[in-house]
């Protein structure tokens, strides 16, 4: 991974001083997730008198955490849930925010700030959807005004959605917590009741199985490792060329390793196999195994077109239909306390490249934006089993891969965020475990960056 | 082989000599180019020489069976020592016997042209010995003259000039040939050229380094100078040191000679094993009881030795 | 023992190995313990034996440094194995593999261990070198002295001819011929011909290439320093490019020398590892089973004088496992005959096919037969893939239990000759 001596040096005490009064960047030390850690350090302020509000002040009050309606001025918050899932016309929106606003001041490191809100989308009336897309506009510009590692995101309710849904909770928890410390300026709808909450919160992944392709490095070691922490059983996938790193990845994490192209017409059964063999069940498909070929179009040659195409687009989509086509992949079976009932996840990784387009990366481009694409159709596919499908989109993210981006640059696309620092690998293996966990069964068909709001492609 | 000779004359006593004493005599005639003057030289010293022997200690059994990487001799499944580290206690006695005033020939540049040898009985270390050597058959040989030296081991209790006789536990005829002197005249030449030798299949390859001539030395305290060293074997007229041959007759043989004994074996030395050399071996059944060794040079297709062993 | 007492089925589960490298390339630097070690951390990752307690692991190598007399431990000990794993170290040179792996094929049979790892490893780039003999006898001495003085008059006899170090000799020690010298005797007396050789040198190589390009080996190895498949292999390879090559051994033999560096193993490192289990242990853990270790001999000839040729042992000890099993070879799928030299397989495959050899030495009242060609080393072989000596096992076992899973009850036949006159036959069966 790429050393980020920057953040460290301005998290220094002379380098606090100095970075302040030269106006240069700087970059928090972010509160990341551990299972031993508090869901959230300090007092969570619920703002709104909805019966969603109540809803989640309640959700919030059941994991223990210091829920308040009002706090002094000079008390310390650790975090802001407003919600605002009531209004009606933009004029609704004063009192919430402006009240949020009072609050912000009073916010420590790493704070949160969750919006939530009805899916514009859900009324054809004017001026409630102009209202509710007000929220979305006020969350990404507060998410750019939050200061020492500080997140804004929002929560976004299917039109007649129970706030009590387990999808609500599971979002909120993540937005909440040290998972989604590379996560700012970002909506997570939830649009069904699917979905259960677990019976540890430390272990979201007990006894489930998952594939995560690419998995001998970067990215896809820190899933392997993060799902595994969350009680998963992993099988580890990669080309046999990757093999060694492989083995040590699964090594750590107690799986089972599966060299396997993936774009081979039977890798998909294979993993099928794979998993009936040696767990009887699959639940969870991480697709990471992506490549890069660089090339600015005029000069793309077709292997590289071609090749970043089959490995990053069509294995997924030719790996997804035999998963879909397999009554093995598939638990619709109750699995959580409150008997809400889980399906098979899929996470596939995009990048913000395929939101935004990239130089030199038009083949890349097209490959993440497909991931994108095939995402959001796909999710139709899983209703009927109660499984979801979304992708991650990263960043800039700390890897072997952008430790060989020349220095000038790396420094430049690492500031260029809401954070002023590049993200850690596990940042989005944090956010693909929340994906991939029961509690987010009412999200699906969505893409999530992992980005920290960077600036390009917004 | 005749059995033990009962009409020679009573043998004379000597101590076993020392080889060092016996090779610096031998030089030192050489270097006065004497002949070995007293006595008729066209005729043999009748007296055998009687050497006792100690018994061939455990030391150099286990410096023996370090050389040629044989089996260790636990004094239970191996015991019976081999037939060639017995010539190597005897052989300054030979040598003793060679290097008398009244022998016709001169040591220095002696050839061993080859050696027979009957293992009646089995002889165990640190066993007191008796050895008793006699020159016989001085005779004519196309490049000099010819003799054999015959040896004979008894045990330390038995009286080797009794009348009757008393079967050895081992015994030698070892040819040697002086060459350029002819005590004896000159033979018919007819026997000048063989068949071609055609190789054998080969069953081992003997990788011999320039030491090889020293380390065997160093077992039988043979230092003939022709062995140790390239410039001492130059002095000797030979390109370079040469191995002994009774090292290629203790190869032959290790781990081939019965525990019971009651065999004999052969050996007829050709082109001299010069070092360092890799030869290569064969040892082929011929019947039950007889195998035929055959060693020589692979590259030039010489043979070094032909041997025979039967059981 | 009595017939009808119940033994279980040793079933072979898996394998992984490493890929093989030429000698002084890939893995010349490391050790045995390295190869062996990651040879099983591939086997663990694959069959997420993390943790797991296995009745015993059982390796070993031919040319193994004194530091690792415990080398099959130690090599445990660096693995995720529980360290409560016991293992043994196995030496049965180019066998070691297959006795390795056929004595823990016993152990499970008769309920002695549950599960069972067997395997070997070789590294000729990483042999450990001898001091001379006088040399390690003067440092023995000074390392007794009691003495400063005594020990410098000990040093003091270190003369610099002591220093050259000694390469372990591949030669057969009571011979001294290596064991290419002694199989160009065996393909000479056999009349092997140069053509003959030529043309199984290249089959191993174009069935290896293609059972890697079909994915064949994607569970079988693991990627070691960088190098993803055996290096030694040449699918390009074709039969004028090796009949270029010069003969490399028997060269007293003449124009009559046939065996080249093409058609014999070249010196070779790597490691190989097969796991086997129990039918309950296989089914507790979840683990495939794809084929029953049904039976081994081990098998000697008489090479010393020359009676039988060095690499001639498996033609014996086939003859005996064969009737002890009442099977012919009619009754195998495929056949797996390790290619020390392309003439050892071919030497052995004559020797069955010889009445006369059949009768006189095997005792055998007709010969055992001919073996299908396209049976014969179907995925490759040692020509191929490269020969580390105590790997070898290892590679052929889960090679070949492959091949046959999936086609329960078919049979295949393992031959493995070895250095001093010794050889391994053995039985799998596929499920």
């Amino acid at each position: 991974m790429a050393k980020d001596t920057y953040t460290e040096f301005a998290n220094t005490p002379l380098g606090k001083r100095l970075t302040k009064s030269l106006g240069l960047p700087q970059p928090a030390k972010l509160r990341r997730y551990s299972p031993q850690a508090p869901l959230i350090p300090g007092t969570v302020v619920v703002l709104g008198d909805s019966a969603a509000s109540e809803a989640i002040a309640q959700q919030l009050l059941s994991w223990d955490v210091d829920v308040r309606r009002h706090v002094g001025a000079k008390e310390k918050i650790a975090a802001v849930v407003a919600v605002f899932d009531t209004v009606a016309t933009p004029g609704d929106l004063s009192q919430v925010t402006l009240e949020l606003g009072g609050l912000l001041k009073q916010l420590g490191s790493s704070s949160r700030v969750i919006t939530v809100y009805r899916d514009p989308a859900g009324t054809e009336d004017p001026a409630a959807r102009a209202a509710r897309k007000g929220v979305e506009g006020l969350t990404r510009s507060l998410a750019h005004e939050m200061r020492a590692g500080g997140t804004a995101n929002g929560i976004i309710l299917e039109e007649n959605l129970d706030a009590a849904a387990p999808g609500v909770a599971g979002a909120l928890r993540f937005l909440l917590s040290g998972r989604s410390a590379f996560v700012s300026g970002q909506f997570i709808t939830v649009s069904s009741v699917n979905g259960s909450l677990p019976a540890d919160w430390s272990r979201p992944l007990e006894g489930q199985v998952a594939v995560v392709t690419g998995a001998a490095r970067g990215i896809g070691a820190s899933i392997a490792r993060i799902l595994h922490r969350d009680g998963a059983q992993v099988i580890p996938v990669d080309i046999p060329a990757a093999g060694e790193q492989l083995a040590q990845v699964t090594n750590e994490v107690s799986g089972t390793a599966l060299q396997l192209d993936i774009t081979a017409a039977d890798a998909g059964q294979r993993i099928l196999d794979h998993a009936e063999q040696h767990y009887g069940r699959l639940d969870i498909v991480v697709h990471n195994a992506g490549i890069t070929r660089d090339k600015l179009l005029a000069n793309m040659d077709p292997a590289r077109w071609e090749s970043v195409i089959a490995v990053n687009i069509e294995s997924q989509l030719r790996m997804n239909k035999i998963f879909l086509a397999s009554e093995f992949f598939s638990r619709s079976e109750p699995t959580g306390p409150d008997g809400g009932s889980s399906g098979p996840r899929i996470v596939s990784l995009a990048s913000t490249s395929g939101i935004a387009g990239n130089r030199g990366q038009t083949n890349y481009a097209a490959s993440k934006s497909g991931v994108i694409g095939m995402v959001s159709a796909t999710s139709a596919q899983l209703q009927a089993r109660h499984g979801t499908i979304n992708a991650v989109a990263p960043g800039f993210i700390e890897t072997e891969m952008t430790a060989k981006i020349p220095f000038a640059t790396r420094e430049v696309a690492r500031r260029l965020n809401s954070l002023n620092q590049g993200g850690r690998p596990e940042d989005v293996a944090e956010t693909i475990a929340f994906l991939a966990s029961p509690a987010a069964g009412g999200t699906s068909g969505l893409t999530l960056r992992v980005c920290g709001q960077n600036l390009v492609g917004a | 082989m005749t059995p033990a000779a009962t009409s020679f004359e009573e043998p004379r006593r000597i101590r076993t000599p020392k080889l060092s004493r016996l090779y610096l005599g031998a030089a030192l005639d050489a270097a006065r180019n004497t002949i070995s003057s007293s006595g008729n030289l066209r005729v043999l010293p009748q007296a055998p020489v009687l050497a006792s022997h100690p018994g061939i200690t455990l030391e150099q059994v286990e410096q023996y069976r370090a050389l040629f990487g044989g089996e260790v001799f636990d004094g239970v499944h191996r015991r019976s020592l081999p037939s060639v580290l017995v010539h190597i206690a005897a052989f300054p006695v030979q040598m003793a016997l060679m290097s008398q005033d009244d022998f016709p020939l001169q040591l220095m540049g002696m050839v061993h042209l080859s050696n027979q040898v009957e293992h009646h009985q089995p002889i165990g270390a640190e066993e007191a010995l008796q050895i008793l050597a006699r020159a016989e058959n001085l005779r004519a040989h196309r490049r000099g003259t010819q003799v054999d030296i015959v040896v004979e081991i008894f045990s330390a209790d038995v009286d080797v000039t009794a009348d009757g006789g008393t079967q050895p536990l081992w015994s030698s005829v070892s040819t040697y040939l002086n060459r350029g002197t002819y005590l004896a005249g000159k033979p018919d030449r007819n026997d000048e050229q063989g068949p071609a030798f055609v190789p054998p299949t080969k069953t081992a390859s003997w990788k011999l380094g320039t030491d090889a001539g020293r380390a065997y030395a160093a077992v039988s305290g043979d230092y003939n100078p022709i062995h140790v060293s390239s410039l001492g074997a130059k002095a000797l007229g030979m390109p370079s040191a040469i191995v002994h041959g009774m090292y290629s007759a203790g190869r032959m043989l290790e781990g081939r000679e019965p525990e019971q004994a009651g065999h004999r074996w052969s050996i007829h030395f050709e082109a001299p094993v010069t070092l360092p050399a890799t030869v290569a071996f064969a040892a082929e059944e011929v019947d039950d009881h007889t195998i035929r060794f055959t060693g020589w040079n692979p590259r030039k297709v010489r043979r070094h030795f032909t041997g025979e062993l039967i059981i | 023992m009595p017939a009808e007492t119940p033994v279980r089925n040793a079933v072979i589960i898996g394998g992984n190995r490493i890929p093989f490298a030429r000698a002084h390339g890939k893995y010349a630097k490391a050790s045995n313990q390295d190869m062996l070690t990651s040879a099983l951390n591939g086997l663990v990752a694959r069959y997420g034996l993390q943790g797991e307690r296995i009745g015993t692991v059982a390796a070993g190598a031919v040319l193994k440094h004194s530091k690792n007399f415990n080398l099959s431990r130690e090599s445990v000990l660096g693995t995720p194995l529980d360290p409560a794993t016991p293992a043994f170290d196995v030496q049965m040179a180019c066998a070691t593999g297959m006795e390795a792996i056929g004595s823990l094929a016993n152990k499970v049979k008769l309920g002695q261990i549950e599960s069972g790892i067997g395997g070997g490893v070789d590294s000729i780039s990483d042999a450990p070198l001898v001091v001379t003999d006088e040399l390690r006898a003067i440092l023995m001495e000074a390392n007794r002295a009691r003495s400063v003085g005594q020990r410098l008059k000990a040093l003091a006899k270190i003369r610099p001819g002591h220093l050259a170090p000694q390469a372990p000799g591949v030669n057969e020690p009571r011979t001294g011929l290596s064991m290419g010298e002694h199989m160009a005797i065996t393909a000479h007396q056999w009349g092997i011909t140069r053509q003959e050789q030529d043309e199984l040198a290249l089959a191993s190589h174009k069935n290896l290439a293609k059972a890697y390009d079909e994915g064949f080996f994607d569970d079988l190895v693991t990627p070691f320093k960088g190098l993803t498949r055996d290096n030694n292999m040449r699918a390009d390879s074709s039969l004028e490019k090796l009949g270029k090559l010069s003969p490399v051994f028997g060269k007293d033999l003449g124009d009559q020398a046939t065996m080249t560096a093409a058609n014999s193993t070249p010196l070779t490192d790597g490691a190989a590892t097969v796991l086997l289990g129990s039918e309950e242990w296989a089914d507790a853990h979840d683990l495939p089973k794809l084929a029953n270790f049904v039976d081994y001999e081990e098998g000697a000839v008489d090479f010393v004088d020359g009676a039988e040729g060095l690499l001639m042992a498996p033609a014996y000890a086939a003859a005996r496992m064969l009737t002890r099993n009442g099977l012919t070879f009619e009754d195998f799928e495929y056949f797996e005959i390790h290619e020390a030299f392309a003439s050892t397989v071919l030497a052995q495959m004559k020797a069955w096919e010889s009445e006369e050899f059949c009768r006189e030495k095997l005792g055998l009242d007709a010969p055992l037969g001919s073996i299908d060609r396209t049976k014969l080393n179907v995925a490759g072989s040692s020509l191929a893939a490269g020969h580390p000596f105590a790997a070898t096992g290892g590679r052929i076992v889960a090679t070949l239990a492959k091949q046959l899973h999936g086609k329960p009850g078919k049979l295949g036949f393992i031959s493995v000759c070895a250095a001093g006159g010794l050889g391994i036959t053995a039985i799998i069966e596929g499920r």
